[in-house]
């Protein structure tokens, strides 16, 4: 009975794992884009085009290859419970908004496209849509409890490959259908939650009791569909539709029954979701192409996927679902850039970026990104290196802070969540 | 300027954009939860001094209250309610306040006094948190 009875608590700690899923990372395609404000399905001509709209392919003369290497440093914030003593001997508890230090990731971005005909362009590419980390240690009970330290590690990955066909039906329209398969992998090691004064389960001798989760899957059954229209030359539209894909990750938690010291290993399934997502974007370029004006529009269902997440555990044959409450919103993203092409082979650019969050203040939690919105400012620029050989380097700065007043069930206490980011990306395009 | 001028620039602009960018971790903001106030006796933790905040960052801390009498030397009487916490004894009765080092001690229901050597007057806690039912070693006591 113990042992089943613990699992359920492992359980419980299993779904912080998966609710460490961003909502929209800008950049993780192509350094002008970055640049821009993380727009591009109305203009961008490089193989980083491919998941952003897969139709803008017909762009390319013949040959394009793309890589990106994408610096992404975050830092967390977010309220925690403490317990500290009174005066009179008694214990009272606070909400403090601890912030972290600074955590890295490095992502990647490698794509191809080629010309198998004058009307069709082929291609592949490997791409994340979601690269993050997040270490945090705290002090539950600082006083009260001196030597009890708690950390979570999380660290989450979305990766898809993509295998576009674009296809020009009349001299300036262009669609394009694109095949997905999408990789999923959490790793989160978080202490188990208890009613001790440090609000985590401790084994004998006074330490944390920790759940090590390892889950990874894939998903074949995603699919993005795209239009590329440009009605006069300084003038382009584009349109892309990302379908949805769940894909159930399986793997192992890992953990110690705070009873008498054993391995405590459970069967794991986590779903995760990449939702419907719509996007359409504009550019306009005037004094002789030298100057372009370039916006693009997002909208992801975020509501319909993440009402809850639902983590399946199984052991000696029992299984057990544990369903978290997320209600989580619709999100937007709203991008603008501009580029200027100062000289023969040298463009500058910037841009700015706005993202609704998808998580609701009332359900907001510190695994999760904060609630509220984020505003991102951006520049970088771009150089013809040779002829055939483009390279594009971008910086751009999140802020990304809201402040929650009231306490729910749900979340994690008033506060002010926070995950200010810093991105540096630099992407070279080889094209024939 | 040559291209790898250029290059320097910028990997030395996104180093420096990278150490700027950050504030010194902490704590930000500080709210109390308002009915979070117990009693001395009820927290059921050690008392001591330490450090507080993010990573340790330096907090004087202050005493914590001592034992209840009723508990032995190293245990603290806790509110198991002021927690979140349900118990039950072996005869199905409610457990308001229970010794306590703050950790699940196990508990033969067969025969509490050898799984609880420290306490006097021992019995099994049947404890529900999260849906999760332990047993541990507890012994009433008055706050």
């Amino acid at each position: 009975m113990r042992s089943v009875s613990f699992s359920v608590a492992v359980l419980v700690l299993a779904t912080a794992g998966t609710a460490s899923a961003n909502t929209e990372i800008n950049g993780l395609f192509d350094a002008r884009s970055t640049a821009l404000g993380g727009s591009g399905a109305g203009y961008l001509d490089s193989a980083g085009v491919i998941p952003i709209n897969p139709a803008a392919l017909d762009q390319i003369p013949k040959l394009a290859l793309t890589f990106q290497g994408l610096l992404i440093v975050t830092q967390p914030q977010a309220p925690y419970t403490i317990t500290h003593p009174d005066s009179g001997g008694g214990t009272y508890q606070n909400y403090e908004t601890l912030r972290f230090d600074p955590v890295a990731a490095p992502l990647f971005y490698l794509g191809g496209a080629y010309r198998v005909h004058e009307r069709v362009v082929v291609g592949a590419a490997v791409y994340p849509l979601l690269g993050m980390g997040t270490t945090s240690a705290y002090q539950p009970a600082p006083e009260l409890m001196p030597k009890l330290e708690v950390t979570n590690d999380v660290a989450a990955g979305l990766g898809e490959l993509g295998v576009p066909v674009s296809v020009r039906l009349l001299d300036n329209l262009s669609l394009a259908l694109m095949w997905r398969a999408t990789y999923v992998t959490t790793s989160a090691t978080q202490p188990v939650a208890g009613g001790g004064a440090g609000g985590v389960i401790l084994d004998s001798s006074g330490n944390p009791i920790y759940a090590d989760l390892h889950v990874s899957g894939w998903g074949f059954t995603g699919l993005q569909a795209g239009v590329f229209y440009k009605p006069i030359p300084s003038l382009r539209f584009g349109l892309s539709y990302r379908s949805k894909v769940k894909v159930d990750a399986t793997g192992t938690t890992k953990s110690k029954n705070p009873v008498d010291g054993s391995t405590v290993e459970l069967e794991t399934t986590q779903p995760f979701t990449s939702p419907h997502t719509f996007r359409a974007g504009v550019a306009w370029t005037t004094l002789h192409d030298k100057l372009m004006f370039a916006a693009d529009f997002k909208f992801l269902m975020y509501a319909e996927a993440y009402e809850s997440l639902d983590t399946t555990v199984v052991r000696n044959g029992m299984s057990m679902t544990t369903k978290t409450i997320t209600n989580w919103d619709n999100a937007i993203a709203l991008n603008f850039g501009t580029e200027y092409q100062v000289s023969d082979g040298w463009w500058l650019r910037a841009g700015y970026l706005y993202v609704t969050s998808a998580v609701p203040e009332d359900y907001a939690k510190a695994a999760m990104p904060p609630p509220g919105a984020s505003n991102a400012v951006t520049a970088g620029l771009g150089i013809r290196i040779i002829d055939r050989l483009h390279a594009d380097v971008a910086g751009a700065y999140t802020f990304y802070e809201t402040e929650v007043d009231t306490a729910t069930p749900d979340n994690a206490g008033v506060g002010i969540y926070a995950n200010n980011t810093l991105q540096v990306a630099v992407s070279a395009t080889y094209h024939l | 300027m040559t291209h790898i001028g250029a290059w320097v620039v910028l990997v030395s602009l996104a180093i420096a954009s990278i150490t700027a960018c950050f504030k010194e971790p902490g704590v930000v903001s500080v709210s109390r939860i308002p009915g979070s106030e117990r009693p001395a006796g009820a927290s059921g933790a050690a008392h001591g001094s330490g450090a507080g905040g993010a990573h340790g960052d330096a907090e004087a801390g202050s005493s914590a209250g001592e034992n209840a009498a009723a508990c032995p030397s190293g245990w603290n009487c806790m509110d198991l309610g002021a927690l979140g916490l349900q118990a039950q004894d072996g005869k199905g009765e409610a457990v308001a306040f229970t010794c306590s080092k703050g950790a699940i001690m196990p508990c033969d229901d067969a025969n509490p006094a050898d799984s609880c050597k420290d306490l006097t007057n021992p019995f099994c806690a049947h404890v529900t948190v999260s849906g999760m039912q332990i047993v541990s070693c507890a012994q009433r006591c008055t706050p």
